[in-house]
Formats: structure tokens, sequence, C-alpha cells
């Protein structure tokens, strides 16, 4: 390539089994059709983890790729993904966290890490630039996230700039929802990629880098840059945004009717209770400062501190939806300092927050239903609300203590093992593809329509069409010449209750914008889905100017696409079809209380709408992609792969 | 001329760092930046550390090869044909806002940019304001030197109030 790129240009391998530390040249090849992030990741799993691996086994492959947006300065270009086959889903797996991590691995010269095999006894990764070793981790087996953190960079290492990913016990202990950390409190969370990094005995990487990543165009890309941070301080959420992060949905959902209460038994909650979790309430009582990931102007994250009451001395980096609503609503808990103390707890076990407090929620469904009895609880009492059970629970699964062994195998694993009784638990749990979600969807057929196509189970960050909008031009256009009788002023125009085919290319769009943004590794708070300005047009822009390759929109979409049909690819070779992709049994209730009481989705109607999607993806209607559709796309391999 | 801080609010993003080293450099690299987050995480603490400006820097007394010095409008510069990247000026400075460029081994501090600081310009949040003059009798309160002091008083017990008495309120520890 001429000139500079905002590229390392090396793929750092590592074999635990072997101990053998590879460095591979990015090929030029994969940088144009795959740019990096999760959409080289996902390809990558699919060339190398053959169907059938077991997903705890040395077979399996962690994958933790940036993008080649990481550290430049951009728009929140901090992120990373962390792949896998999933051993909570059975499926491809995969997970995204902030922080500033992923820019340490690329200032010490490397944009993907890919790791194989088993070590023999627990070691970390040590990532000196170009100094790669594995050191013994005995001393660190065990320790919180926190405390072996602490023990790396300040008595092992001496250097307290040094930045760790990791796993706490919970990895360890191969709980399947267990969470990867980044900077303590960053998890790459969803689909126990903690449980795959403990099964391969590694417990941490800890990376330092010295070099400069170089833009192509360096005036170009600042101005142009500072257009975009200008638009983005200007948008019209960043106010509410920056000063609540996603605190602000919880009194946001309670209104929609989208606030699960008692495991999605309920959607109404009172107001009192809603206001005792809400935004305001965080602000005013934990709160206490504004924290945000590297290179991010919208500062979501807090620093919070528990002041008061039986948690007092309890503090951490958050809190969000994703750890309110699990640990709040759906437990039945007003509690805003218990759940301050999950928060904290989570953080240092490695564990998934919406996993856990979901999990927790069904448990407790179970006991409600007489499904669990005291003896599959090991006698302990389960009460919606008991703040106290709660927070033992979190405990018991990160250390596999007694009943917490049983939930630790997450709802997949679970109910095949309660045998006879696992159909009735079944029906208590919303999921996709046993990947659960906090946000009740049954009010918005897009949203379920997201959650059952989204290519790791049940997922808002995969897509959720309904709260984004859509500035870019180029979609703009293409929604016109579909659609040429309907107005496209504003996503208000368009009923997502409806079972209307629009939302299929609404979903499709939103979906791509998040696979672009995973591809260069870029914040999704920046882009539209989350009504920010860093469109698609944008960030085939911004990333042309930064890689010095030619990017645009087309390709950018096609790029996404590409990574969309390699993840659906996987887990069709693992054995998904469209049956896999109809929810689960609790979707299809009637919603029992709240603002759309009475509301249910219609079975027919859902099925004729994830036909017009496969139709949209090119896939045959029993949702395997076409080898036509894959040809077209540059992945004839792929077809191959899957004997089409 | 004077960078002012305030460390609460700080969000650690490090966006200042990389418009330090893109304005320098035409290239992103914390570890060559004038300006640097010291970041706690655990206690999510992030302080911004750059030069203070101070009125006899001992960075420029320390240098053994004279390669530090005050120029006439108060900034300090490096002479990176002299410097030998020894550190001495990093060990005295009691702002630990020298730095050693780990690419060009020599030393590197805040130049203020020519009167127009990139990173107060880039800062999200106002943690980093830019006061063109020194006006007299105005205190330079820092939240370096506001940290340092709490700290000494703390230990010798003398109630912080006698602290703002005589030196006024500092924007960063208003409710400590």
């Amino acid at each position: 390539m001429v000139g500079h790129s905002s590229w390392a240009g090396t793929i750092l391998r590592v074999d635990l089994t072997t101990g053998e530390i590879s460095k591979q040249s990015f090929p030029e090849e994969w940088k144009e059709k795959f740019l990096g992030g999760r959409n080289l990741n996902s390809k990558i799993l699919f060339d190398e983890v053959p169907a059938g691996t077991d997903p705890l086994g040395p077979e399996n492959k962690l994958i933790i790729g940036t993008g080649p947006m990481t550290g430049v300065l951009g728009p929140a270009t901090g992120r990373l993904t962390v792949t896998a086959k999933s051993p909570l889903t059975g499926i491809h797996g995969d997970a995204n966290a902030g922080g500033d991590f992923a820019d340490e691995i690329k200032y010490a010269g490397y944009d993907h890490i890919v790791i194989s095999g088993k070590a023999e006894r627990p070691v970390y990764l040590w990532i000196d630039d170009e100094r790669v070793e594995l050191r013994d981790a005995s001393h660190l087996w065990g320790k919180t996230v926190f405390e072996a953190d602490r023990i790396i960079r300040m008595e092992d290492i001496r250097d307290s700039d040094v930045k760790t990913l990791m796993i706490g016990p919970a990895g360890e202990n191969l709980v399947r929802f267990a969470c990867v950390m980044a900077n303590l409190y960053r998890a790459a969370g969803r689909c126990g990629m903690g449980a795959v990094m403990g099964s391969k005995n590694l417990k941490a990487v800890a990376a330092r880098g010295s070099q400069s990543v170089k833009v192509a165009k360096p005036k170009e890309y600042i101005t142009y840059l500072e257009q975009l941070f200008r638009e983005i301080y200007h948008a019209p959420n960043y106010p509410i945004w920056s000063e609540y992060g996603t605190t602000t949905l919880v009194m946001l959902k309670h209104q929609r009717g989208e606030m699960g209460v008692r495991n999605k038994q309920d959607n109404e909650w009172p107001d009192d209770k809603a206001k005792a979790i809400g935004g305001d309430s965080f602000l005013n009582t934990l709160a206490v400062k504004s924290k945000a990931c590297f290179a991010c102007p919208i500062h979501c994250a807090h620093g919070f501190v528990v002041k008061d009451g039986p948690y007092r001395g309890t503090y951490g980096e958050g809190m969000e939806w994703a750890v309110i609503g699990p640990f709040g609503n759906e437990l039945d808990n007003p509690r805003l300092d218990a759940i301050g103390k999950c928060h904290e707890l989570i953080s240092q076990y490695g564990l998934d927050s919406i996993s856990t407090g979901l999990m927790i929620a069904f448990a407790m469904e179970l006991f409600q239903r007489g499904i669990f009895t005291k003896e599959d609880t090991k006698g302990m009492t389960l009460t919606w609300g008991d703040h106290e059970v709660i927070v033992e629970l979190v405990h018991k699964i990160a250390h596999r203590e007694g009943m917490g062994d049983l939930l630790a195998d997450g709802k997949r694993l679970m109910v095949q093992k309660l045998g006879a009784r696992g159909n009735e638990a079944a029906k208590c749990s919303e999921h996709v593809k046993w990947l659960d979600e906090p946000t009740d969807p049954r009010s918005d057929v897009a949203r379920t329509l997201n959650y059952a196509v989204a290519t790791r189970g049940a997922d808002h960050l995969r897509g959720r069409p309904s709260y984004a909008t859509w500035v870019d031009s180029a979609f703009e256009r293409f929604l016109k010449e579909q659609y040429p009788d309907k107005a496209f002023e504003s996503p208000k125009t368009i009923d997502f209750q409806s079972y209307d085919p629009i939302i299929v290319d609404v979903l499709i769009f939103i979906e791509t914008i998040n696979s672009a943004a995973d591809a260069l590794e870029i914040c999704k708070f920046t882009t539209p889905w989350i009504a920010q300005s860093v469109g698609l047009s944008a960030m085939a822009k911004l990333s042309s100017l930064a890689t010095g390759l030619d990017i645009s929109a087309e390709k950018l979409f096609e790029i996404a696409e590409r990574g969309w049909h390699i993840e659906r690819a996987f887990s069709v070779r693992e054995g998904i079809r469209a049956k896999d992709d109809i929810p689960s049994h609790r979707f299809f209730e009637p919603i029992r209380s709240g603002p759309h009481k009475g509301k249910q989705l219609d079975r027919k109607l859902f099925e004729g709408l994830l036909q017009v999607y496969y139709q949209k993806r090119g896939w045959d209607t029993n949702g395997i992609p076409t080898r036509e559709r894959l040809e077209k796309l540059g992945l004839k391999d792929v077809a191959d792969n899957l004997g089409l | 001329m004077t960078i002012l801080i305030n460390a609460e609010k700080c969000t650690g993003c490090r966006i200042c760092e990389l418009i330090c080293t893109f304005t320098k450099h035409d290239e992103f690299n914390p570890k060559r930046s004038r300006i640097r987050i010291v970041k706690m995480e655990r206690i999510f603490v992030d302080i911004p550390v750059v030069c203070t400006q101070c009125p006899d820097p001992p960075c420029v007394t320390s240098c053994p090869a004279d390669a530090l010095r005050k120029d006439a409008d108060n900034i300090v510069r490096v002479d990176d044909e002299s410097c030998t990247g020894c550190g001495s000026c990093v060990e005295s400075c009691p702002f630990a806002a020298v730095f050693i460029d780990p690419l060009s081994d020599t030393a590197v501090v805040c130049d203020l940019c020519h009167g127009d600081p990139q990173c107060v310009k880039w800062c999200p949040t106002g943690a980093l304001e830019f006061r063109a003059s020194d006006q007299p009798g105005e205190e330079k309160t820092r939240d370096a030197v506001t940290i340092t002091t709490k700290s000494l008083l703390k230990k010798w017990g003398i109630a912080w109030e006698e602290y703002e008495k005589y030196h006024g309120k500092s924007k960063g520890e208003s409710q400590a």
C-alpha cells in the first residue's frame, strides 16, 4: 500500500498448547473485503473453527479484533470485539467492549489477536510492543478482575499505564455467560467469551504500546473529523446522552411498556419503583462524575458511589440500562444501591450483566411457579425483590456454589438438565437462540424481528430499528426508490408495530450501520442507531481518509453484508435453520399489563415477515444464504464450505 | 498564559493526548503527548497532567545539557539537538509534566501551541481551560497544586477552609 494507513498491519497468533507466538502480515485482500473488527473476526472464526467444535475445548479460538479506526482520534475509537464459538448458545458468538485496551493493542502494533489451543497451566499474554510472551498466571488465578489487574500492573510489570483485558473467577469457573473485562469495567459481555478464555487457561492479556498510528490524509482527515464532532455535539440527544447515558432509558422503557417485570411476566411497574431506579435517581444519589471510553466525546458512563445503607462503600464505573433492567425491574427490585452492589460484583467477577440478572429472574419465576423446589435452590427461598438473595446469587453463580452451579450453565443447558421439567421451564424464558435481552420487544414488531434474525441470538446491538434515525442520504434515496408512495421525513412515519415489509428494509439498514461500526470498531452511540450523526456515508468517508482505501457507502454496505452472511453461515453450519429464528414461547404470549396490555405477536404474520427478511437478504426459505448471494458477495469459499 | 485544569470534569477520554500528538507530529501516539491523563481506573479518577509554566522551572535548572530554556513568552522549550534524553527534567518536575518521547528519545513539554492549545479546543467537557493572560492578584489554582496541598494540610492538621480563606476557592475541589 502506498502512503500511510491506520492499520497496524499485523495479526498476532498465539497457540497456547505449544506456546508458539507468530506474527502474520494483514492480507491486503482482507482489508478490502472485511476492514477488520467484528467483521474480520467472524471470517477467521468461520474459516478456522469447524462445525461441531466444543466451545470450551482447545479447538475453539478466541479472536480479539480492533479496527482500522482504533487508536485514531475519531468517534469513540477504543472498541474491540472478542469472537469465539459461544458456550452459551452453541452458535456464532462475539462481544464488544469499550475502555482503552483496544488502542493499546494497536499502539503495540497489532490489529487482531488469534488465540488457539489450551495452556497447561494458567498464563497471561504480555504484549510490550514487538516483544510478546506468555507468563505464568498461577498467582492470578482465582483473583478478581480488580485484584489481578493491580498485580499485573503494579507488581509484575511495574507500570501503572499498562492496560489489561481479563477474566475474573466466573471465566475461570467456566460460567457460560462469563465475560471479558477491559480496563476493569468495560465488558465484552455477551455469549460467554470469558468462559472460552477460562477454558484456555488464559487469565489476561496485558499490553503496552508506543508506536504511532497514522492516517492516509491527515489534513483532510482532521478537518472532516472536526465537522463530525461538531455534528455529534449538536445532535438533539447529545445533552441527555452525555449526562445520563443509558440510564435515561429506564423511565422511557417504563413509559413505553417495554420494561419487563418479574422476568417479563408483566410490563407494568409502579411509577415510584421505576423512578427509584431511573436516570434522575441515579444521577442524584449515586453518580459522582462522567466517564468516557477512549477518544469518546459522548461520555455516557459514570463513576458511582453508594454513600449509605447496607451497601455503603460500594463503588464502580457504570451503571447502564443493561445492568439496571436485569437487576432492577426484572427482579422487581427497586433498590438502586443493591443494583450498584451487583454492578460492582459482576465487574470484579467478570459476569455478563444481562445474562446474570435474567438468569436470576428466570430462577425466581421457576421457583414462583413451583417448577423449581428447594431441592433445586439448595434450600434458598427465592422471593421477588429480595435484594439480599439477589446479591448472594451473584456470588454463587461466579463461584458455582450451591444452586449457582446450575444457573452458571446458562438457560440452554439448564433446561436440558431439568429433564421432564425442561419444557415447562423453557416457556418462562424470552430468548432467541438462547440469548436473552433486557428490553421486552413484544409491543414492537420491528424489534422482535431484529431479535429473531440477529446473528448471535436476540440482540439489540445488531439492529433495533425503532429508536434509530436515518440521516444517511444513500439510504433515503434507496427507500424512496423502493417505496415511492411513502414519505420518509422522519422515522415516525413508519409504524413499527405493523407487519409492513418496509420495516425489513429499515432493519437491514440499521443492521448494516451497526456492522459497519463494528468493522471499524467505533462506538454505535455515535451512529444513527441511537440518533447520532456518524452514518454510513460519514463512516465511509472517515475510513477512506484514515486507511487510504477508496471506501464508498455502497462498498461499506457490501463489506458489512459479507460479515453478516459469514456469521449466519457459521450458525447454519452448526444446524441453525428458519425454525430457530422463531422467538421463544413467551414472545407469543399476550402482554399481561402496562400500556400495551392485551397485545400479542401474530405468529403467522411474523413468520411471513421473516420470509420477507430472508428474501431481501438473499437467503432461501429455510434461512440459508444462497450460493448465488454468497458468490455475489465474493464468498464462494463460504458457499463451497456449506456444501450448497 | 496557562492551562487550567478541573479534574472533576475530566472523563478520561484522552482526546487531548491524541490531538496533541497529531498537532505536533501528524500522527496519533499518546506516548508522545505533552499532556497526559493519569487514570486510576478502579476509583475512576482521571487527572490531566500538563506543564504549569512555573516561574522558576526546575526542569530548566536541572538540565545538565542546557537543552531546556524558558523563553521570553514564559514557555519552556526543548532544544532537540542538545537534549540527551537523560530524564533529569522528568524527575525534577513537581507535577510530572515533562515526558521523554520514546520515538525521538528527547524531552517533550507543553508549549501551549503558540497560544492556541489544541487540547483545550478539543476537550469535550471543559476540564481543560486556557487562560491567555495572568491577571494580577488572581490565584493560579490548579488541581495538581490543590491535590498536593490538600494532602500536606491534612497531614499537618490544617483545615481545608484555611486554604480557601487565603488562597481562594478551587474549582476542581469545590465540593471537597
